[in-house]
């Protein structure tokens, strides 16, 4: 939480809301104020009168009839400073107002407790677990958002590295078009060039990762301050080979693509299927893209 | 477009854990392996101590897959 500035997240928040600061009381006005960075900081400014001048610039907007939406990714990863503030005004500011907060968890969590105090208010919370991307959809992403057409295997490579998150399987898949930057073909350096471009991969998707496993809700700090961006899109030269390639000793017994063959997820789909990729205990069949 | 997703071992619990907590409506399957249940788009089924989850993405009417659904539930119990 250091080394993201307080009240960073709140100023941005606010930020459209600016032009209903002046109506504010004076003590909120001038909290709304150092909040956005329009008046020195030289006043100390009670937390509570920050909750209260986010409370009632989102009341007032509502208000003046406009259609608020605070709009939050990524919760876990707010400063307190405004993490505080928003679960103060949200529990508070009456009907109206539409929340919308994203966070991560873990695979091995059960549903947890909603971030900023939403399960707690008088509004009705609805949650929509997103699961992780599929090799499908990834393949997608990837063409549309990075212009990369990946060869199946490494397509399979990078959605187990990135565990179905987009940002890092984006992130993984540009280090690897800078290792290798045709990278339909493994790069000809040295002697295995593709296990090369694996550890590429491991090393970059390694740090990436770390970000991704964080508490979802309550006023827990995260697992891990999240890498540095240079570690992220700057892949390390190649280690030694680690366990990448190396069966993994909680592998499921049961292989998923041979209990569900395509014969039978085409009989189950009732149209032609492209081959399997197995990710590891699942398996998936796509459509022709 | 079309998709298939197999996931076999506490993924698939945890699918179904989750699925349940949202209230999705359920149908019990009898018959298929030690426990089997339907819903819209997904089945899921729990035979030799391994729960496996079936998922099908499709555009169209999902009760037009109940049954095909059903039947690779008691094909994947029978085979495990």
């Amino acid at each position: 939480m250091r080394d993201r500035p307080a009240l960073a997240a709140l100023a941005d928040l606010l930020r459209p809301l600016a032009d209903l600061v002046a109506e504010l009381p004076r003590p909120q006005r001038v909290a709304a104020e150092v909040v956005l960075l329009t008046r020195d900081s030289e006043e100390t400014v009670d937390e509570r009168v920050v909750g209260a001048a986010t409370r009632s610039l989102l009341e007032n907007a509502l208000a003046a009839g406009r259609p608020v939406l605070v709009a939050v990714d990524d919760s876990p990863w707010l400063d307190r400073p405004s993490e505080r503030a928003l679960r103060f005004a949200l529990r508070r500011v009456g009907p109206g107002l539409s929340t919308l907060v994203s966070c991560r968890t873990d695979t091995t969590s059960t549903l947890r407790i909603a971030p900023l105090g939403l399960d707690s208010g008088p509004a009705r919370l609805t949650r929509l677990p997103l699961a992780p991307l599929g090799v499908g959809a990834l393949h997608h992403l990837l063409r549309e958002r990075v212009g990369a057409t990946l060869s199946r295997s490494l397509l399979a490579r990078i959605a187990r590295e990135a565990a179905g998150n987009p940002l890092v399987a984006i992130e993984v898949t540009r280090a690897v078009q800078r290792a290798a930057p045709t990278a339909r073909r493994p790069a000809p350096v040295r002697p295995r060039p593709e296990e090369t471009t694996v550890r590429y991969l491991k090393l970059a998707a390694t740090a990436a990762v770390v970000a991704v496993l964080t508490a979802c809700g309550g006023n827990a700090e995260p697992a891990a301050a999240p890498p540095p961006p240079n570690e992220v899109t700057e892949p390390a030269p190649p280690i030694e080979e680690t366990e990448a390639t190396e069966p993994s000793a909680e592998a499921p017994a049961v292989d998923a693509c041979a209990l569900v063959t395509k014969a039978d997820a085409e009989k189950l789909a009732d149209t032609p299927l492209e081959d399997p990729v197995p990710v590891r205990e699942t398996c998936t069949y796509s459509g022709p893209v | 477009m079309a998709q298939v997703e197999i996931y076999v071992g506490d993924g698939a619990k945890k699918i179904l854990d989750v699925d349940r907590d949202l209230d999705h409506e359920f149908q019990t399957l009898s018959g298929i392996g030690d426990e089997a249940y339907l819903e819209d788009g997904a089945v899921f089924v729990h035979a030799a101590g391994v729960w496996v989850a079936i998922r099908l993405v499709r555009l169209d009417d999902p009760a037009r897959y109940h049954k095909p659904l059903t039947d690779l539930a008691r094909t994947v119990a029978g085979r495990l």
